[in-house]
């Protein structure tokens, strides 16, 4: 620090009142003694600056400190708290963080690794991702009426991680997810979500299996239905035991206890073990009114069915079944005056007519509905709608 | 410090009569201003000896000044006049001399005293006695030093404001006039003369009439006003 010279003007104490050459009268400390008059040295700048920048030097540190923690705070890389896994024909594996944004995506396949090569979807919202995913999927074709599957499987990494995932990550919004932006195309895929546990995620990567594909084929080992692992990466061994009648109850099964095929569920309350359907709160979660063992076959917000595989002839279905408004678009066939649907047979193949709820635009993207393949049934349940006609007609 | 010791080297001062001259008629403030201090009573010219020999001590001062030896020459000017008037008094033998510093007079003073005799203890009793007597103009002004600290600027920009606008004061005239008869610092005038906003004048109020009084006084504050001067420090710090 530079000195300078100064003038002592007054004695008090243990100070001296100074005049300095750039003149600022200041009191200094009585480390010489000096008379009134005489000219002694002191710092040029402020009295104690010394301590003062001890001090500064002092905040400045806690001040980097501080910042530097804030910051890593902040910036550090956002931890994965779940596994999520989708197997069209492209299967991808991605891991999402708390919030429910993309923290890293795996390709599990070439067509994967095509579909999505000229997309980042790291940090995006799960639910943009999912769409993104589908829609790609669906716009080159990966998605269409002969491969209209969709299995997603999603697990916590680790069991403390899962009450920290993302709230809406249920098997309903997933299904939601991934189907409302195909909709708007025109198109509605079947979506099977499995809720795994962070032990069943490690068994499936030891397994070299999507969480998915190993959701899906414990299922079917439980239903009774034997395959090969491996075989599980196949689409069309997935298709077909998604399709098998065993394997869909053994799947609706789970859904009613939580100890059937997947009991490791970590929070079964919150997840619909095994679903591949989004169930209704209101009417899809109970037992058919007339009885009939509610069917896996998941129609997500409308005759799902005849948008996959039954799209291909609606023509021959209206020769084959005499409805009329089977020639309405598909959207008319959404309405809610709709109430018999028609579905691809699991084994026949054929068509058959099939009862749904009514949907509506309110719970036309998340109900799911059973479909019944009971063609001689429909005759009973016609022979009660005259019945309930006539009654009412003789009531009026 | 006067704009001619800038100018004129002193070299040229000592050499050509006519600067020499010119100097000497200029100083006649200054000279008739200690003389009269030293003589507790107002000298004028042709009319007091007194006046005759502060002048021979000033003209011999020129001679004996070095620049290089960092002291002031009004400062050594003064000093030799103040000698030369005692050793006139004592030789006039009149009582007017006994009001002069007594312990001057006990010793025998040497009217021929060189630079390097005018040492360190000199220049502190000399500007021990301009601080007494700042002291004093200060208390006229209801000022402590310890006002004084608690006003003085910490931060150089506020400092060299505050300091330009106390030598726009000073070298005012009729701004200093009024300072002398009221008490008080114009500060309407003296803002619209510096150009400097009326709070931050308002601010510096005190210091600013401290320093004024060192610069304005300039033949009773050798010493003192080379501390405030902007461009005196400028230049030494550089």
């Amino acid at each position: 620090m530079s000195r300078m010279k100064a003038v002592v003007l007054e004695k008090s104490g243990s100070r001296y009142t100074v005049l300095g050459k750039n003149g600022t009268f200041r009191q200094v400390h009585r480390r010489v003694s000096a008379e009134v008059g005489e000219e002694i040295e002191i710092r040029s700048g402020i009295e104690g600056f010394r301590g003062l920048r001890v001090w500064a030097g002092v905040a400045a540190l806690f001040l980097v400190v501080l910042t530097t923690i804030m910051g890593w705070n902040l910036y550090q890389a956002p931890t994965a708290v779940a596994l999520l896994s989708v197997d069209i024909n492209p299967s991808l594996q991605f891991a999402i963080d708390a919030q429910g944004h993309l923290v890293k995506l795996q390709m599990q396949n070439e067509d994967a690794k095509r579909m999505l090569s000229k997309i980042d979807l790291t940090g995006k919202p799960i639910a943009e991702v999912l769409g993104q995913i589908v829609t790609q999927a669906y716009d080159q074709k990966f998605l269409n009426a002969e491969h209209h599957w969709v299995v997603v499987g999603y697990s916590p990494m680790t069991d403390k991680m899962s009450k920290q995932m993302p709230e809406g990550l249920n098997v309903n919004q997933i299904t939601t997810w991934i189907t409302e932006n195909v909709e708007k195309k025109g198109f509605t895929p079947q979506v099977a979500v499995f809720p795994l546990t962070s032990q069943e995620r490690v068994l499936a990567q030891k397994g070299d299996l999507t969480l998915g594909e190993y959701a899906l084929w414990q299922t079917a080992q439980k239903a009774g239905v034997m395959t090969q692992p491996e075989k599980l990466k196949d689409t069309a061994e997935r298709v077909r035991l998604l399709e098998n009648p065993q394997v869909q109850a053994q799947i609706q099964s789970v859904k009613k206890g939580p100890d059937s095929v997947l009991p490791q569920t970590t929070e079964p309350a919150k997840h619909d073990s095994g679903s591949i359907d989004k169930p209704n709160k209101e009417g899809t979660g109970k037992p058919a009114s007339d009885g009939l063992p509610p069917s896996p076959v998941k129609v997500p917000n409308n005759p799902a069915i005849e948008k996959g595989k039954t799209q291909y002839n609606d023509k021959q279905k209206e020769k084959d079944l005499g409805h009329a408004d089977t020639k309405a678009p598909d959207k008319a066939k959404n309405s809610a005056n709709s109430k018999t649907e028609r579905v691809k047979g699991h084994d026949s193949g054929v068509y058959v007519p099939v009862l749904a709820p009514i949907p509506t635009p309110q719970n036309s993207e998340h109900d799911a509905y059973h479909t019944y393949r009971i063609p001689e049934r429909i005759d009973q349940g016609e022979q009660s709608d005259n019945i309930n006609r006539e009654h009412n007609e003789n009531s009026h | 410090m006067p704009e001619w010791e800038e100018q004129l080297t002193w070299q040229r001062l000592k050499e050509d009569s006519e600067a020499r001259e010119d100097f000497l008629a200029e100083s006649q403030t200054f000279i008739r201003h200690v003389a009269s201090k030293a003589c507790f009573r107002s000298l004028e010219w042709g009319r007091d000896e007194e006046l005759s020999e502060a002048l021979m001590a000033f003209n011999e001062a020129i001679d004996l000044f070095v620049m290089d030896k960092g002291v002031p020459f009004l400062a050594y000017a003064r000093v030799l006049m103040k000698r030369r008037l005692i050793d006139y008094y004592r030789r006039q033998r009149l009582r007017q001399a006994s009001s002069l510093d007594q312990e001057d007079i006990g010793r025998g003073i040497d009217i021929h005293l060189g630079l390097d005799e005018f040492r360190v203890q000199e220049q502190c009793s000399e500007r021990a006695a301009e601080i007494q007597q700042f002291a004093k103009a200060l208390a006229s002004f209801q000022l402590t030093f310890q006002d004084l600290v608690a006003a003085s600027p910490k931060h150089r920009d506020s400092r060299e404001t505050l300091l330009r606008a106390a030598l726009e004061l000073a070298l005012d005239p009729e701004l200093w006039l009024q300072v002398e008869r009221k008490g008080k610092v114009p500060m309407q005038a003296l803002a619209l003369k510096t150009q400097i906003h009326a709070k931050v004048l308002e601010r510096g109020r005190k210091y600013i009439l401290a320093v004024a009084l060192l610069m304005a006084n300039q033949h009773d504050y050798v010493y003192l006003r080379e501390y405030v001067l902007p461009q005196e420090r400028g230049r030494r710090d550089e």
